[in-house]
Protein backbone atom coordinates (compact mmCIF):
# COMPACT_ATOMS: atom_id res chain seq x y z
CA UNK A 1 0.00 0.00 0.00
CA UNK A 2 2.83 2.37 0.97
CA UNK A 3 4.57 1.56 -2.29
CA UNK A 4 1.41 2.37 -4.23
CA UNK A 5 1.10 5.77 -2.52
CA UNK A 6 4.75 6.59 -3.26
CA UNK A 7 4.42 5.58 -6.93
CA UNK A 8 1.17 7.47 -7.36
CA UNK A 9 2.57 10.65 -5.81
CA UNK A 10 5.69 10.33 -7.95
CA UNK A 11 3.63 10.14 -11.13
CA UNK A 12 1.37 13.03 -10.13
CA UNK A 13 4.27 15.22 -8.99
CA UNK A 14 6.28 14.43 -12.10
CA UNK A 15 3.45 15.64 -14.34
CA UNK A 16 2.50 18.72 -12.30
CA UNK A 17 6.11 19.63 -11.50
CA UNK A 18 7.09 19.44 -15.15
CA UNK A 19 4.16 21.59 -16.16
CA UNK A 20 4.87 24.23 -13.50
CA UNK A 21 8.55 24.33 -14.47
CA UNK A 22 7.73 24.72 -18.15
CA UNK A 23 5.31 27.57 -17.45
CA UNK A 24 7.79 29.27 -15.15
CA UNK A 25 10.56 29.08 -17.76
CA UNK A 26 8.22 30.46 -20.39
CA UNK A 27 7.31 33.34 -18.11
CA UNK A 28 10.98 34.03 -17.22
CA UNK A 29 12.04 34.01 -20.87
CA UNK A 30 9.29 36.42 -21.89
CA UNK A 31 10.24 38.85 -19.16
CA UNK A 32 13.95 38.53 -19.97
CA UNK A 33 13.29 39.35 -23.60
CA UNK A 34 11.28 42.38 -22.55
CA UNK A 35 14.09 43.64 -20.30
CA UNK A 36 16.86 42.56 -22.66
CA UNK A 37 18.53 45.93 -23.15
CA UNK A 38 17.67 47.85 -20.07
CA UNK A 39 18.35 47.98 -17.25
CA UNK A 40 21.60 46.13 -17.54
CA UNK A 41 22.92 44.20 -14.62
CA UNK A 42 26.55 44.11 -13.62
CA UNK A 43 28.47 42.51 -10.79
CA UNK A 44 31.07 45.30 -10.97
CA UNK A 45 31.23 48.12 -8.46
CA UNK A 46 31.86 50.83 -11.04
CA UNK A 47 30.93 51.15 -14.62
CA UNK A 48 33.91 52.61 -16.38
CA UNK A 49 33.47 55.58 -18.71
CA UNK A 50 30.05 56.13 -17.26
CA UNK A 51 28.34 59.48 -17.41
CA UNK A 52 27.40 61.26 -14.24
CA UNK A 53 25.14 59.29 -11.90
CA UNK A 54 22.21 61.40 -10.74
CA UNK A 55 20.32 58.87 -8.66
CA UNK A 56 21.12 55.61 -6.83
CA UNK A 57 18.82 53.27 -4.94
CA UNK A 58 19.06 49.90 -3.25
CA UNK A 59 17.08 47.18 -4.95
CA UNK A 60 16.72 43.88 -3.09
CA UNK A 61 14.30 41.11 -4.00
CA UNK A 62 14.04 37.53 -2.88
CA UNK A 63 12.44 34.40 -4.22
CA UNK A 64 11.57 31.27 -2.29
CA UNK A 65 11.49 28.27 -4.54
CA UNK A 66 10.81 24.66 -3.64
CA UNK A 67 11.18 21.50 -5.62
CA UNK A 68 8.51 18.92 -6.22
CA UNK A 69 8.30 15.44 -4.72
CA UNK A 70 9.62 13.75 -7.84
CA UNK A 71 12.70 15.96 -7.94
CA UNK A 72 13.52 15.53 -4.27
CA UNK A 73 12.98 11.78 -4.58
CA UNK A 74 15.34 11.61 -7.53
CA UNK A 75 17.87 13.84 -5.79
CA UNK A 76 17.62 11.72 -2.63
CA UNK A 77 18.43 8.61 -4.65
CA UNK A 78 21.25 10.39 -6.43
CA UNK A 79 22.64 11.46 -3.06
CA UNK A 80 23.19 7.83 -2.19
CA UNK A 81 25.62 7.26 -5.04
CA UNK A 82 26.87 10.82 -5.47
CA UNK A 83 27.37 12.76 -8.67
CA UNK A 84 25.78 15.65 -10.45
CA UNK A 85 22.34 16.22 -8.94
CA UNK A 86 20.77 17.59 -12.09
CA UNK A 87 17.27 17.48 -10.60
CA UNK A 88 18.03 20.49 -8.39
CA UNK A 89 19.85 22.48 -11.09
CA UNK A 90 16.77 23.68 -12.87
CA UNK A 91 15.17 24.72 -9.57
CA UNK A 92 18.17 26.84 -8.61
CA UNK A 93 18.46 28.25 -12.12
CA UNK A 94 14.81 29.31 -12.07
CA UNK A 95 15.27 30.87 -8.64
CA UNK A 96 18.32 32.89 -9.64
CA UNK A 97 16.81 34.14 -12.87
CA UNK A 98 13.56 35.04 -11.15
CA UNK A 99 15.42 36.98 -8.42
CA UNK A 100 17.48 38.87 -11.01
CA UNK A 101 14.36 39.66 -13.01
CA UNK A 102 12.68 41.00 -9.89
CA UNK A 103 15.50 43.48 -9.13
CA UNK A 104 15.54 44.56 -12.76
CA UNK A 105 11.81 45.14 -12.66
CA UNK A 106 12.21 47.09 -9.42
CA UNK A 107 14.94 49.16 -11.09
CA UNK A 108 12.67 49.91 -14.04
CA UNK A 109 10.07 51.24 -11.61
CA UNK A 110 12.74 53.58 -10.21
CA UNK A 111 13.60 54.71 -13.79
CA UNK A 112 17.12 53.35 -13.35
CA UNK A 113 19.24 52.50 -16.36
CA UNK A 114 21.50 49.94 -14.69
CA UNK A 115 21.89 47.85 -11.57
CA UNK A 116 25.49 47.67 -10.40
CA UNK A 117 27.31 45.71 -7.69
CA UNK A 118 24.78 42.91 -7.80
CA UNK A 119 25.07 40.04 -5.32
CA UNK A 120 23.10 36.81 -5.16
CA UNK A 121 22.67 34.96 -1.87
CA UNK A 122 21.17 31.52 -1.43
CA UNK A 123 19.81 30.26 1.85
CA UNK A 124 18.55 26.74 2.43
CA UNK A 125 15.22 26.97 4.25
CA UNK A 126 14.63 23.27 4.73
CA UNK A 127 17.89 21.35 4.66
CA UNK A 128 17.90 17.83 3.26
CA UNK A 129 17.51 15.31 6.01
CA UNK A 130 14.81 17.20 7.86
CA UNK A 131 11.22 16.48 7.08
CA UNK A 132 9.70 18.05 4.02
CA UNK A 133 11.19 18.89 0.69
CA UNK A 134 14.11 21.24 0.27
CA UNK A 135 13.31 24.85 -0.52
CA UNK A 136 15.72 27.70 -1.06
CA UNK A 137 15.44 31.42 -0.58
CA UNK A 138 17.42 33.27 -3.24
CA UNK A 139 18.04 36.97 -2.63
CA UNK A 140 19.45 39.30 -5.24
CA UNK A 141 20.43 42.85 -4.36
CA UNK A 142 22.27 45.68 -5.96
CA UNK A 143 22.37 49.42 -6.56
CA UNK A 144 20.02 50.78 -9.16
CA UNK A 145 21.56 53.85 -10.76
CA UNK A 146 20.34 56.50 -13.15
CA UNK A 147 22.69 58.38 -15.44
CA UNK A 148 22.40 62.07 -16.11
CA UNK A 149 21.91 63.11 -19.74
CA UNK B 1 13.40 51.11 -24.19
CA UNK B 2 16.29 51.85 -26.51
CA UNK B 3 15.92 52.15 -30.25
CA UNK B 4 18.34 49.41 -31.22
CA UNK B 5 16.34 46.83 -29.31
CA UNK B 6 16.09 43.73 -31.42
CA UNK B 7 13.53 41.31 -29.99
CA UNK B 8 14.49 38.51 -32.35
CA UNK B 9 18.18 38.64 -31.45
CA UNK B 10 17.28 38.79 -27.74
CA UNK B 11 15.02 35.77 -28.09
CA UNK B 12 17.75 33.78 -29.86
CA UNK B 13 20.21 34.46 -27.04
CA UNK B 14 17.76 33.76 -24.23
CA UNK B 15 16.31 30.64 -25.82
CA UNK B 16 19.79 29.20 -26.39
CA UNK B 17 20.99 26.26 -24.36
CA UNK B 18 21.12 26.90 -20.64
CA UNK B 19 24.56 26.02 -19.32
CA UNK B 20 23.38 25.99 -15.71
CA UNK B 21 21.02 23.10 -16.24
CA UNK B 22 22.19 19.67 -17.39
CA UNK B 23 19.92 18.33 -20.08
CA UNK B 24 18.97 14.91 -18.78
CA UNK B 25 15.85 12.85 -19.05
CA UNK B 26 14.68 12.64 -15.41
CA UNK B 27 12.75 9.40 -16.02
CA UNK B 28 15.77 7.73 -17.58
CA UNK B 29 17.92 8.89 -14.69
CA UNK B 30 15.39 7.59 -12.17
CA UNK B 31 15.33 4.21 -13.90
CA UNK B 32 19.11 4.03 -13.96
CA UNK B 33 19.48 4.86 -10.27
CA UNK B 34 16.65 2.54 -9.22
CA UNK B 35 18.17 -0.40 -11.06
CA UNK B 36 21.55 0.33 -9.49
CA UNK B 37 19.87 0.46 -6.12
CA UNK B 38 18.03 -2.81 -6.72
CA UNK B 39 21.27 -4.58 -7.60
CA UNK B 40 22.96 -3.23 -4.45
CA UNK B 41 20.03 -4.28 -2.25
CA UNK B 42 19.89 -7.76 -3.74
CA UNK B 43 23.64 -8.21 -3.16
CA UNK B 44 23.43 -7.09 0.48
CA UNK B 45 20.31 -9.20 1.05
CA UNK B 46 21.85 -12.33 -0.48
CA UNK B 47 24.99 -11.92 1.59
CA UNK B 48 23.06 -11.61 4.88
CA UNK B 49 20.72 -14.45 3.88
CA UNK B 50 23.60 -16.82 3.16
CA UNK B 51 25.46 -15.75 6.30
CA UNK B 52 22.41 -16.36 8.51
CA UNK B 53 22.00 -19.78 6.87
CA UNK B 54 25.55 -20.70 7.82
CA UNK B 55 24.96 -19.52 11.40
CA UNK B 56 21.72 -21.53 11.73
CA UNK B 57 23.34 -24.64 10.27
CA UNK B 58 26.24 -24.56 12.71
CA UNK B 59 23.79 -24.18 15.62
CA UNK B 60 23.58 -27.29 17.82
CA UNK B 61 20.29 -29.18 17.95
CA UNK B 62 19.47 -28.11 21.53
CA UNK B 63 20.35 -24.48 20.81
CA UNK B 64 18.06 -24.53 17.80
CA UNK B 65 15.24 -25.99 19.88
CA UNK B 66 15.77 -23.19 22.40
CA UNK B 67 15.60 -20.63 19.59
CA UNK B 68 12.39 -22.19 18.30
CA UNK B 69 10.88 -22.10 21.81
CA UNK B 70 11.88 -18.47 22.15
CA UNK B 71 10.30 -17.55 18.81
CA UNK B 72 7.11 -19.37 19.77
CA UNK B 73 6.76 -17.65 23.13
CA UNK B 74 6.00 -14.22 21.70
CA UNK B 75 3.17 -15.51 19.50
CA UNK B 76 1.62 -18.04 21.89
CA UNK B 77 -2.17 -17.86 22.12
CA UNK B 78 -4.29 -19.30 24.90
CA UNK B 79 -6.07 -22.48 23.76
CA UNK B 80 -9.73 -23.08 24.52
CA UNK B 81 -11.12 -26.18 26.23
CA UNK B 82 -12.34 -28.85 23.85
CA UNK B 83 -14.29 -32.00 24.61
CA UNK B 84 -12.49 -35.28 25.34
CA UNK B 85 -13.92 -36.67 22.10
CA UNK B 86 -12.43 -33.88 20.02
CA UNK B 87 -9.11 -34.25 21.84
CA UNK B 88 -9.06 -37.95 21.04
CA UNK B 89 -9.90 -37.21 17.42
CA UNK B 90 -6.98 -34.81 17.12
CA UNK B 91 -4.57 -37.30 18.73
CA UNK B 92 -5.82 -40.06 16.45
CA UNK B 93 -5.22 -37.96 13.34
CA UNK B 94 -1.80 -36.85 14.58
CA UNK B 95 -0.71 -40.44 15.22
CA UNK B 96 -1.94 -41.50 11.80
CA UNK B 97 0.28 -38.87 10.15
CA UNK B 98 3.27 -39.74 12.36
CA UNK B 99 2.89 -43.42 11.47
CA UNK B 100 2.70 -42.57 7.78
CA UNK B 101 5.75 -40.28 7.93
CA UNK B 102 8.50 -42.00 9.90
CA UNK B 103 11.05 -39.27 9.03
CA UNK B 104 9.17 -36.51 10.84
CA UNK B 105 11.64 -34.56 13.04
CA UNK B 106 11.55 -35.82 16.63
CA UNK B 107 12.41 -32.41 18.08
CA UNK B 108 8.87 -31.23 17.54
CA UNK B 109 6.53 -31.06 20.54
CA UNK B 110 3.54 -31.24 18.21
CA UNK B 111 0.88 -30.04 20.64
CA UNK B 112 -2.29 -29.38 18.70
CA UNK B 113 -4.71 -26.84 20.20
CA UNK B 114 -7.86 -25.03 19.22
CA UNK B 115 -7.87 -21.27 19.76
CA UNK B 116 -10.54 -18.62 19.80
CA UNK B 117 -10.43 -16.51 16.66
CA UNK B 118 -13.01 -15.38 14.14
CA UNK B 119 -10.98 -16.38 11.05
CA UNK B 120 -10.74 -19.78 9.41
CA UNK B 121 -7.09 -20.52 9.85
CA UNK B 122 -4.44 -22.82 11.27
CA UNK B 123 -0.82 -22.05 12.09
CA UNK B 124 2.33 -23.92 12.87
CA UNK B 125 4.67 -22.40 15.47
CA UNK B 126 8.45 -22.55 15.21
CA UNK B 127 8.57 -25.29 17.90
CA UNK B 128 6.11 -27.48 15.96
CA UNK B 129 2.96 -26.70 17.95
CA UNK B 130 -0.13 -26.27 15.83
CA UNK B 131 -3.13 -24.03 16.51
CA UNK B 132 -6.42 -24.40 14.69
CA UNK B 133 -9.00 -21.65 15.00
CA UNK B 134 -12.37 -22.60 16.47
CA UNK B 135 -14.50 -21.81 13.35
CA UNK B 136 -12.21 -23.89 11.12
CA UNK B 137 -12.18 -26.77 13.58
CA UNK B 138 -15.98 -26.77 13.60
CA UNK B 139 -16.08 -26.82 9.80
CA UNK B 140 -13.86 -29.90 9.60
CA UNK B 141 -16.49 -32.60 9.88
CA UNK B 142 -14.45 -35.68 8.91
CA UNK B 143 -11.11 -37.07 10.03
CA UNK B 144 -9.83 -36.80 6.47
CA UNK B 145 -10.37 -33.05 6.40
CA UNK B 146 -8.70 -32.61 9.77
CA UNK B 147 -5.80 -34.76 8.57
CA UNK B 148 -5.31 -32.47 5.58
CA UNK B 149 -5.10 -29.35 7.74
CA UNK B 150 -2.80 -30.90 10.37
CA UNK B 151 -0.59 -32.52 7.74
CA UNK B 152 -0.32 -29.17 5.91
CA UNK B 153 0.90 -27.45 9.09
CA UNK B 154 3.23 -30.34 9.94
CA UNK B 155 4.59 -29.96 6.42
CA UNK B 156 5.63 -26.39 7.29
CA UNK B 157 7.56 -27.71 10.30
CA UNK B 158 9.14 -30.54 8.36
CA UNK B 159 10.30 -28.22 5.58
CA UNK B 160 11.78 -25.87 8.25
CA UNK B 161 9.77 -23.01 6.80
CA UNK B 162 9.95 -21.16 10.11
CA UNK B 163 13.76 -21.07 9.94
CA UNK B 164 13.71 -19.89 6.32
CA UNK B 165 11.16 -17.28 7.29
CA UNK B 166 13.42 -16.18 10.14
CA UNK B 167 16.38 -15.91 7.79
CA UNK B 168 14.40 -13.89 5.28
CA UNK B 169 13.10 -11.60 8.01
CA UNK B 170 16.59 -11.05 9.41
CA UNK B 171 17.94 -10.28 5.93
CA UNK B 172 15.05 -7.92 5.14
CA UNK B 173 15.39 -6.05 8.41
CA UNK B 174 19.18 -5.86 8.28
CA UNK B 175 19.19 -4.61 4.69
CA UNK B 176 16.56 -1.96 5.35
CA UNK B 177 18.30 -0.80 8.55
CA UNK B 178 21.71 -0.69 6.85
CA UNK B 179 20.15 1.22 4.03
CA UNK B 180 18.42 3.74 6.28
CA UNK B 181 21.72 4.48 8.04
CA UNK B 182 23.13 5.83 4.77
CA UNK B 183 19.95 7.38 3.59
CA UNK B 184 17.56 9.53 5.57
CA UNK B 185 14.94 9.82 2.87
CA UNK B 186 12.07 7.81 4.33
CA UNK B 187 10.24 7.50 1.00
CA UNK B 188 13.11 5.57 -0.52
CA UNK B 189 13.17 3.29 2.51
CA UNK B 190 9.45 2.71 1.99
CA UNK B 191 10.07 1.66 -1.59
CA UNK B 192 12.87 -0.71 -0.55
CA UNK B 193 10.90 -2.34 2.26
CA UNK B 194 7.78 -2.67 0.09
CA UNK B 195 9.83 -4.55 -2.46
CA UNK B 196 10.97 -6.92 0.28
CA UNK B 197 7.40 -7.40 1.51
CA UNK B 198 6.28 -8.43 -1.97
CA UNK B 199 9.18 -10.86 -2.32
CA UNK B 200 8.41 -12.27 1.14
CA UNK B 201 4.80 -12.88 0.05
CA UNK B 202 5.98 -14.74 -3.01
CA UNK B 203 8.26 -16.96 -0.85
CA UNK B 204 5.38 -17.51 1.55
CA UNK B 205 3.15 -18.73 -1.30
CA UNK B 206 5.88 -21.14 -2.37
CA UNK B 207 6.06 -22.49 1.21
CA UNK B 208 2.30 -23.00 1.24
CA UNK B 209 2.41 -24.89 -2.04
CA UNK B 210 5.13 -27.19 -0.65
CA UNK B 211 3.17 -27.76 2.56
CA UNK B 212 0.12 -28.64 0.43
CA UNK B 213 2.20 -31.17 -1.46
CA UNK B 214 3.32 -32.75 1.79
CA UNK B 215 -0.29 -32.92 3.02
CA UNK B 216 -1.45 -34.52 -0.25
CA UNK B 217 1.30 -37.15 -0.01
CA UNK B 218 0.28 -37.97 3.55
CA UNK B 219 -3.40 -38.18 2.52
CA UNK B 220 -2.49 -40.50 -0.33
CA UNK B 221 -0.48 -42.70 2.05
CA UNK B 222 -3.15 -42.84 4.78
CA UNK B 223 -6.45 -42.83 2.88
CA UNK B 224 -5.40 -43.62 -0.66
CA UNK B 225 -6.66 -40.26 -1.99
CA UNK B 226 -6.67 -36.54 -1.16
CA UNK B 227 -10.29 -35.74 -1.98
CA UNK B 228 -10.77 -34.27 1.51
CA UNK B 229 -8.22 -31.60 0.66
CA UNK B 230 -10.49 -30.32 -2.10
CA UNK B 231 -13.40 -30.18 0.36
CA UNK B 232 -11.26 -28.14 2.80
CA UNK B 233 -10.36 -25.70 0.01
CA UNK B 234 -14.03 -25.39 -0.93
CA UNK B 235 -14.83 -24.46 2.67
CA UNK B 236 -12.07 -21.82 2.68
CA UNK B 237 -13.17 -20.52 -0.71
CA UNK B 238 -16.72 -20.02 0.51
CA UNK B 239 -15.49 -17.81 3.37
CA UNK B 240 -12.82 -15.84 1.46
CA UNK B 241 -14.56 -14.30 -1.50
CA UNK B 242 -11.97 -11.64 -2.28
CA UNK B 243 -8.40 -12.63 -2.80
CA UNK B 244 -5.68 -11.02 -4.88
CA UNK B 245 -2.89 -13.55 -5.24
CA UNK B 246 -0.16 -10.97 -5.83
CA UNK B 247 -0.76 -9.43 -2.37
CA UNK B 248 -1.53 -12.58 -0.44
CA UNK B 249 0.46 -15.00 1.74
CA UNK B 250 -1.32 -18.03 0.30
CA UNK B 251 -1.68 -19.10 -3.34
CA UNK B 252 -4.99 -18.74 -5.09
CA UNK B 253 -7.45 -21.35 -3.77
CA UNK B 254 -8.44 -22.50 -7.27
CA UNK B 255 -4.80 -23.18 -8.02
CA UNK B 256 -4.45 -25.13 -4.77
CA UNK B 257 -7.51 -27.24 -5.65
CA UNK B 258 -6.03 -27.88 -9.08
CA UNK B 259 -2.77 -29.03 -7.48
CA UNK B 260 -4.63 -31.44 -5.22
CA UNK B 261 -6.60 -32.84 -8.19
CA UNK B 262 -3.35 -33.39 -10.06
CA UNK B 263 -1.62 -35.19 -7.19
CA UNK B 264 -4.43 -37.23 -5.67
CA UNK B 265 -4.38 -40.90 -6.54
Amino acid sequence: MDLLIVILSLVICFITGNRIEKNHYKNIKEREIKLYKSPCVTFEKNVSNSPKIIQSDLVAESVVIGCDYFKSFLAGLKNLFGGNVSAYESVLDRGRREALLRIREAAVKKHASAVINVKIDTVMLDPIGTKGHPKVCITAYGTAIRYGR
Amino acid sequence: MEDNYDAEAARAIIEAENVNVTEKNPLGELFKILSGLAVTLVCVYTFIFLASGVVLQTLREDKRTNLEEYLTKSHKQIPIEISAKDRKRIERVKNKILTADTDFPKTSKLEINVIKNKDLNAFCYPNGNIDITEPLFKELKTDEELTFIIAHEMGHYKHKDHLMHLRRNISNAATVILFSVFNTNSNINTVASSGFELSELSFSRQDETNADKYAINMMNKIYGNAEAGIRVMEILKEKNKFNIEFLSTHPDLDRRIENIRKMTK
